[in-house]
């Protein structure tokens, strides 16, 4: 008998309509899908297909203008500020695409930051997690004492530190050269493999993209191949 | 704690502006209030003369007046009922040890009246002649010394005694002395302490005392005139104060302000890793509350060193700073900081996280 497949996020109709003087710029126009827990996901488009939006939407930072999104069993597009902070806090971890860290904070601080925002006692994981990065060595050096790809890694330990169902990456190779990104990438493959955890990557690289297990096409606002 | 102190130690110069505007304020506070206990100082030397009230001449300008003829008029006051004792003081100014004093020209056999027995620290009261008498203030500011001679109006006088500082004049000299400096044919007094048998019996010798043509004020009327000087300098010192206040007020404001756009990005980054908006406002404040905390350190310091200062250069000033004061400075700087942080710790609070993270 088989197991029934955990869906960890899903979003349904989900529409994002930004309103600048009066105009109405349409982001996401009905975006329905669904992710399973363990799975790694691509989602690849142009520039200004909204898989940003998407991301943001699904990591609980924005609400849809229209349509449901659903974390780890829970709706939560009419949740209040402090019920999607709740939310994100137990279910997500962020990789942004630049300036990904606090740099007035060494490395390991950084780290410590996300369990110190939720309350969880810091102890050895956040060198635990810098080690399991290979940046043990630099964990009291600030970020401009880090390169853009030791940067990434960090933030990549900091997302990783609270053990979050669900890490969101917009773009986390975006500002990288080749080199670095195939080994950010490698990172990321290796927490998929190792600890089975569920990513969603956001690319408009077609070769990273390629390196998920699901790739997402969009286009316009809307899935186009999936 | 560790973020918001890794970030103010991140931006050290305009830390150090902050914290020092922050600490101007406190030292103000602190040394304008203490300044005050000056006059307070005056008003307890005067109580502690053993008499219940002072009788001037009726004149307006008391202190321009020639005084009164000391015999007639201390012979009329004993007269009335009731009055135990009419005591005499001969005033006049003069530059002791290079500070100017107001020199009291008493009767050797009153000193008991300006002095509780162990007042006099060292030597004996002024009997006659050229001798002194000078409190212990006045002894350390102008290193004087029993026995010393000091010039007074071109001539030498001797230091017969020094008393504990508390007594109502800093110089003392026998008052037929004083006259004759003064070269007044009869003696004359600039104004009188009055002694009366018992408090109860101050209405009716005050009455007495104003059917004479003179000016009779209690201790308590005394100090309620020097109060109302002091009401006058309180607008004075709320002013400076308000200042003080509302331009540390706006130094952390803008402090605050300007964090706030710089780090824009960093706000989306922490909402994004988890934080709620009362934590995001939290952390605000908290830079804020450190630089306030830094800022009242270095006030205490500065009004410490601002009163020494004070007393170094005018030693006979009295700078009394109650520990309530500190409270005081302590909570206004906190209020400052507080209302200044509040607007753009809001502001901080309630951006749009998705906003922040797309800010260049």
């Amino acid at each position: 008998m088989n197991s029934p497949v955990e869906t960890i996020l899903e979003t349904r109709g989900l529409t994002k309509v930004y309103r600048t003087g009066g105009v109405a710029t349409p982001a996401l126009r009905g975006v329905d899908l669904a992710i399973a827990r363990g799975e790694f996901v691509a989602i690849m488009g142009p520039s200004g297909c909204g898989k940003s939006t998407l991301l943001y939407l699904a990591g609980l930072l924005d609400t849809p203008t229209e349509g449901t999104v659903i974390v780890a069993g829970t709706r939560a597009e009419h949740a209040s500020d402090a019920a999607r902070t709740r939310l994100r806090r137990r279910h997500i971890g962020y990789v942004f695409q630049r300036f990904n860290l606090l740099p007035t904070l060494t490395a390991e601080d950084n780290v410590a930051l996300a369990l110190r925002l939720r309350g969880l006692p810091v102890g050895a994981r956040p060198r635990e997690m810098l080690s399991a990065v290979g940046l043990e060595e630099k964990r009291r050096r600030r970020p401009n004492q880090l390169s853009v790809g030791e940067q990434q890694r960090v933030a990549i330990a900091r997302a990783l530190v609270t053990r979050p169902d669900l890490l969101l990456a917009d773009e986390p190779t975006g500002n990288l050269d080749s080199e670095t990104s195939d080994l950010v990438l490698g990172l990321i493959e290796r927490v998929h493999g190792d600890r089975g955890q569920t990513i969603v990557l956001i690319t408009h690289n077609e070769q990273v993209a390629r390196r998920a297990s699901r790739l997402v096409r969009m286009r316009d606002g809307r899935i186009l191949a999936d | 704690m560790m973020l918001p102190l890794a970030n103010i130690m991140a931006r050290k110069v305009r830390t150090t502006i902050s914290v020092l505007a922050v600490a101007v304020g406190v030292a103000l506070f602190l040394i304008l209030i203490g300044l005050t206990s000056m006059l307070h100082e005056i008003a307890d030397r005067t109580a502690s003369v053993d008499a219940h009230m002072i009788v001037w001449p009726a004149s307006d300008q008391v202190l321009m007046s020639p005084g009164l003829p000391a015999e007639k008029a201390r012979t009329k006051l004993e007269a009335i009922p009731d009055v135990e004792r009419a005591i005499p003081v001969l005033t006049n100014p003069l530059k002791v040890a290079g500070r100017t004093q107001n020199v009291y020209g008493i009767r050797p056999e009153d000193w008991r009246y300006f002095a509780k027995p162990g007042t006099m620290i060292e030597g004996r009261p002024v009997e006659s002649g050229a001798e002194m008498v000078v409190d212990t203030r006045l002894a350390a500011a102008g290193h004087l010394a029993l026995g010393q001679a000091v010039e007074c109006w071109g001539r030498p006088f001797t230091i017969v005694g020094i008393a504990r500082e508390g007594v109502a004049g800093r110089v003392f000299m026998p008052f037929d002395t004083v006259n004759d400096v003064l070269q007044y044919g009869s003696p004359r007094a600039s104004f009188f302490y009055l002694r009366v048998r018992g408090p109860a019996a101050v209405a009716a010798v005050r009455e007495a005392v104003t059917a004479q043509g003179l000016k009779p004020i209690s201790f308590d009327e005394f100090y309620q005139m020097l109060s109302s000087n002091l009401g006058d300098m309180n607008l004075v010192i709320g002013a400076v104060v308000f200042v003080a206040g509302f331009v540390c007020f706006l130094v952390i404001l803008l402090t605050v302000y300007t964090m706030v756009i710089e780090r824009t990005r960093e706000i989306g980054i922490l909402r994004g890793i988890g934080a709620s908006r009362a934590q995001v406002f939290g952390l605000i404040l908290a830079e804020a509350g450190l630089i306030c905390l830094g800022g009242i350190v270095v006030g205490f310091l500065l009004t410490w060193g601002g009163r020494t200062m004070i007393l170094r250069f005018q030693p006979l000033w009295t700078v009394d700073i109650p520990a309530i004061r500190f409270l005081y400075a302590a909570l206004l700087a906190a209020a400052g900081t507080f209302l200044g942080a509040l607007h753009p710790a809001l502001r901080a609070a309630r951006q749009d996280p998705v906003e922040c993270l797309r800010y260049e």
